[in-house]
């Protein structure tokens, strides 16, 4: 009977939130009210798919929504903002019956990495996805190490963990299940031996602190490791990408599933595989998976373009707070080899929260801008003269940067300094502070 | 003028190198300065540090702060040696919790530390997290820094900051950090000699001196 209450409070809270365009997580919080154990009762389909890590949750868990809709399944999953204990019940109790029958083949779940192992204390994922552990938001995170204590107590001892096999941290999670499927890129042309970050996770291994060497490396400390004292090294993987071309922006899965790139970036990549790894463990074809990747990933992950002033622009995000996804960005231009000018702005380091924290500008490789194609930087947010600070202590010739907090003055003076090409760098938080600024805004594949 | 990064790759947290690099600028003006990093593999064998004039060490995650600790204790003695011939010490992070007496982790097991203070730090399972304000007592100088640890911090009644917001060494205490001698030590976790060049500029003069009978 409680169920029949919780469900139907759950539902009728979501349908008055709809009705005002309210949020997600307080029907669910509603129904834990009345029914704290409800999701210990509800009646699960055969595939519940967790993710959770510190990059590329939301795009794996919306893409695998996609592919596994499009190849008939009924699915059920959350959108970004929701991955929390209360979103999670307000998802699931809203798709139940009043019997508290999920209706649906596949739940996908994005999980936030700390709040994991609340939600999982009532029910098992059938799979649990964990893509890597990266410096991420270290003002609520504290470290990785510190994200990976938090995420063990969550895994049940009977899911089924798919891991990152070249995540020397997220590999050690390995031991707290049965069972660990293992997904991971070989050897690519782009991939160096040693790291190119200003830091290195990978130097010690993170079971027994012993050093660590590497085959290779795709980005910072993902590769092949072996520690050489313990043992600790990449797993042999079960999905794996066998072939990586970024520019002709292409890749293959387990060396006959082609899949076509719409952003030839080394995450979107880990992303796809990630997905595809998912996808067939819901029980999908895996050439049909591959050919769903490929229509979406054209559809979908375009590339944001705009036109400011005289100069034609492409919009990349790189998330504050993660110096992964800015050496990403930074990456990206510096090897697209155009003639160009680099817009950088940090005004909220978040939109969760006020901080004023900046540390994390100096794990960011910022030398990477020291191309031949860069031709000037802008600077420029309420942190623009921390940016400067840490540019000048980096050996990209100062006379090639402008400092100009003032985001509309400074796209201003951008658009007009007949640059061939803009390339704005920011995060959600700020996205929308420079886009106002510019005309013309479409997304296009590459 | 010889500056140490130590276990620069294994205390490694928050971009703190900043602080390496902020005060080797401010040094630069006045003398010849090289900086030294010493990784944790380089932690054997004899080692004399007190040929340098300043030693820095910061924020690492726990786990690693534990291991260094253990190979630090192995240099307890040359360390001790370098800091009371007046090579300058400063340890950010939970960095400096090393030097007291002990740190206790989560689960209650308690680590000896290196002991050049009294005061003993304890882990928990919640993190403290906050901007912070502060006061330089040497200088009354304000600082701006960050705050991202999950320990408090007892026994020190010298403290180098005055806490104004955010917080102290523990929860009743608006002290942060320590300075005894010429050690210093604070939990703001970041390049704190970056956001603050007053700080750099006082560590920069007060190396300065303590090299000066030397030099002559």
């Amino acid at each position: 009977m409680r169920m029949f209450f919780a469900v139907l409070l759950c539902r009728l809270l979501r349908f008055i939130g709809t009705m005002f365009g309210r949020g997600s997580s307080l029907p669910g919080l509603a129904a834990l009210k009345i029914y704290p154990n409800v999701l210990a009762k509800v009646k699960y389909p055969p595939a519940v798919i967790a993710v959770t890590g510190s990059n590329g949750k939301t795009s794996t868990v919306e893409m695998a929504a996609h592919v596994l809709s499009s190849l008939g399944k009924k699915v059920i999953y959350n959108r970004e903002g929701s991955n929390q204990t209360a979103g999670a019940a307000s998802l699931i109790l809203s798709n139940c019956t009043l019997t508290g029958r999920v209706k649906g083949d596949v739940i996908l779940l994005e999980t936030d990495e700390r709040y994991a192992k609340h939600i999982f204390k009532y029910f098992s994922p059938t799979h649990f996805v964990i893509t890597n552990l990266l410096r991420d938001q270290l003002t609520r995170n504290g470290h990785p190490e510190w994200v990976y204590a938090s995420i063990l107590p969550a895994i049940p001892k009977d899911t089924v963990l798919v891991l990152n096999a070249d995540d020397p941290l997220v590999s050690m999670f390995s031991s707290a299940a049965d069972k660990t499927v293992w997904f991971g890129m070989d050897k690519q042309p782009f991939s160096t031996k040693e790291n190119t970050g200003v830091y290195d996770d990978g130097k010690y291994c993170p079971r027994c602190k012993s050093p660590m060497e590497y085959e290779y490396r795709h980005f910072n400390h993902i590769g092949s490791y072996r520690c050489t004292s313990c043992g600790h090294k990449k797993a042999d993987t079960d999905y794996t990408v066998t072939n990586a071309d970024l520019k002709n922006a292409i890749m293959t899965v387990n060396g006959k599933y082609d899949i076509k790139l719409s952003f030839s970036s080394i995450y979107n990549i880990y992303n796809i595989l990630a997905c595809f790894a998912v996808c067939s463990l819901a029980g999908a074809n895996e050439s049909a998976i591959a050919e769903n990747i490929s229509s979406y990933s054209l559809t979908n992950g375009r590339i944001l373009r705009f036109t400011l002033g005289e100069s034609e622009g492409v919009f990349l995000i790189a998330k504050h707070e993660n110096s992964v996804s800015y050496d990403s960005a930074l990456r990206y231009i510096a090897d697209s080899g155009e003639k160009c000018a680099v817009m950088i702005i940090v005004d909220s380091v978040s939109r969760r929260y006020q901080t004023g924290e900046t540390s994390w500008l100096w794990d960011v490789n910022f030398s990477l801008l020291k191309s031949e194609n860069i031709e000037h930087i802008y600077l420029s947010g309420k942190h623009a003269d921390d940016l400067s600070v840490r540019f000048s202590y980096t050996d990209i010739d100062p006379a090639l940067i402008s400092v100009i907090p003032d985001i509309d003055e400074m796209t201003q003076t951008a658009g007009h300094a007949g640059h061939d090409m803009l390339y704005a760098v920011t995060c959600f938080s700020d996205k929308d502070k420079f886009l106002k600024n510019t005309e013309k805004t479409t997304a296009s594949a590459t | 003028m010889k500056l140490l990064h130590l276990l620069y790759d294994f205390c490694d947290l928050y971009g703190e190198y900043g602080n390496i690099l902020a005060l080797e600028r401010a040094l630069k003006s006045k003398t010849d300065v090289t900086a030294d990093r010493m990784p944790l593999t380089a932690l054997s064998g004899e080692l004399d540090f007190s040929e340098y004039d300043f030693i820095y060490i910061g924020s690492a995650t726990e786990r690693n702060l534990h291991t260094a600790l253990e190979f630090l204790r192995v240099y307890k003695q040359p360390l001790k040696d370098a800091l009371d011939k007046g090579t300058v010490i400063l340890a950010t992070g939970n960095a400096f919790e090393l030097f007291g007496k002990s740190i206790t982790d989560s689960n209650g097991k308690e680590l000896a530390g290196l002991g050049f203070f009294d005061y003993y730090s304890v882990e928990s399972d919640e993190r403290i997290v906050t901007d912070e304000k502060a006061i330089f007592n040497k200088t009354e100088e304000p600082v701006i820094g960050f705050i991202n640890k999950c320990s408090n911090i007892y026994g020190i009644t010298s403290p180098m900051f005055t806490a104004s917001e955010g917080t102290g060494n523990n929860p009743d205490d608006k002290g942060e950090g320590i300075i005894s001698g010429s050690f210093y030590g604070t939990h703001i976790i970041g390049p704190l000699l970056i956001r603050n060049p007053k700080i750099a500029e006082y560590f920069a003069e007060l190396i300065s001196r303590t090299q000066a009978p030397d030099a002559v």
